[in-house]
């Protein structure tokens, strides 16, 4: 796997958890003792994004701040973040997550999930 | 939904390890994911992990996480007779564990909500040990959806 991609993957586990972290159907879990989890999780991110080249970075944050997330799975041929399928030469390579990709619909960095 | 979640192939009665790091392993067994991916999901568990345990107390562990590399939610519930060092809240070991893992969106909020199940059957599961006496997958299955609708 592209290791700059295995570190976006990082990048979009963590920005998910604190997006769970910060919604009140998790805290009213209470399923964790520390006060405030959300600062922990900040603080994993900025350890993990400062992994990534400058521009990668500038691109996911931008990508993040449109959709609300930088990095989206494709499930089945399909980006889970447009829904558009991709073209079949695309879906059918050998090399996929070998290297860094981006939707062509909507640009998000993808991860290939078969 | 806890019964769509709950599998047979899912259902470990026997965990073999002793210690936290291993038993995220094991309980990622069922779901056959390439190594790869099994990698990544455990790092994003222990990542969760290191702001908190999810062993709530009681015996009982409820590790959870969201994944880029997955492409749907998953439920893996996982019994140690001897226990797991877990780093629990209250320091004791944990007996049950409930794995759950999705995609971070999945449609409905799946996980979120089965997240709330599971703490709420977690709490009725610890007012007796039944469930460290079955011994078929089947039978706990249905015992945790007894618990489930049980008030």
């Amino acid at each position: 796997m592209d290791p700059i991609l295995e570190i976006l993957i990082a990048l979009g586990d963590i920005d998910a958890m604190i997006k769970d972290a910060e919604s009140p159907e998790y805290k009213e879990l209470g399923l964790t003792e520390d006060e405030d989890p959300v600062e922990k999780l900040k603080k994993l991110r900025e350890e993990c994004a400062s992994k990534l080249p400058p521009n990668i970075l500038k691109r996911y944050e931008k990508l993040k701040k449109k959709y609300g997330r930088g990095i989206a799975p494709v499930v089945g041929g399909i980006c889970t973040n447009c829904f558009i399928h991709l073209p079949t030469s695309l879906v059918t390579r050998p090399d996929k997550n070998k290297k860094l990709e981006t939707c062509p619909n909507c640009g998000i960095y993808v991860y290939w999930t078969k | 939904m806890l019964e769509q979640l709950l599998k047979e192939e899912r259902v470990i009665l026997d965990l073999k390890s002793k210690d936290k790091e291993s038993v995220l392993e094991e309980l990622l067994e069922p779901l056959n994911l390439p190594e790869e991916r099994k990698k990544l999901v455990l790092e994003a568990l222990k990542k969760r992990e290191s702001i908190g345990s999810t062993g709530i107390g009681k015996g009982i562990a409820i590790p959870h996480t969201r994944s880029v590399v997955l492409d749907d939610v998953y439920l893996v519930v996982g019994r140690s007779k001897e226990g797991v060092d877990f780093q629990a809240l209250d320091g004791k070991p944990v007996h049950l564990f409930f794995l759950l893992c999705a995609p971070p969106q999945d449609p409905g909020t799946r996980y979120l909500i089965t997240l709330g199940m599971i703490a709420n059957i977690a709490r009725k599961i610890i007012k007796s040990d039944e469930y460290m006496k079955i011994q078929d997958k089947k039978e706990f299955i249905d015992y945790l959806l007894r618990m489930e609708k049980e008030e």
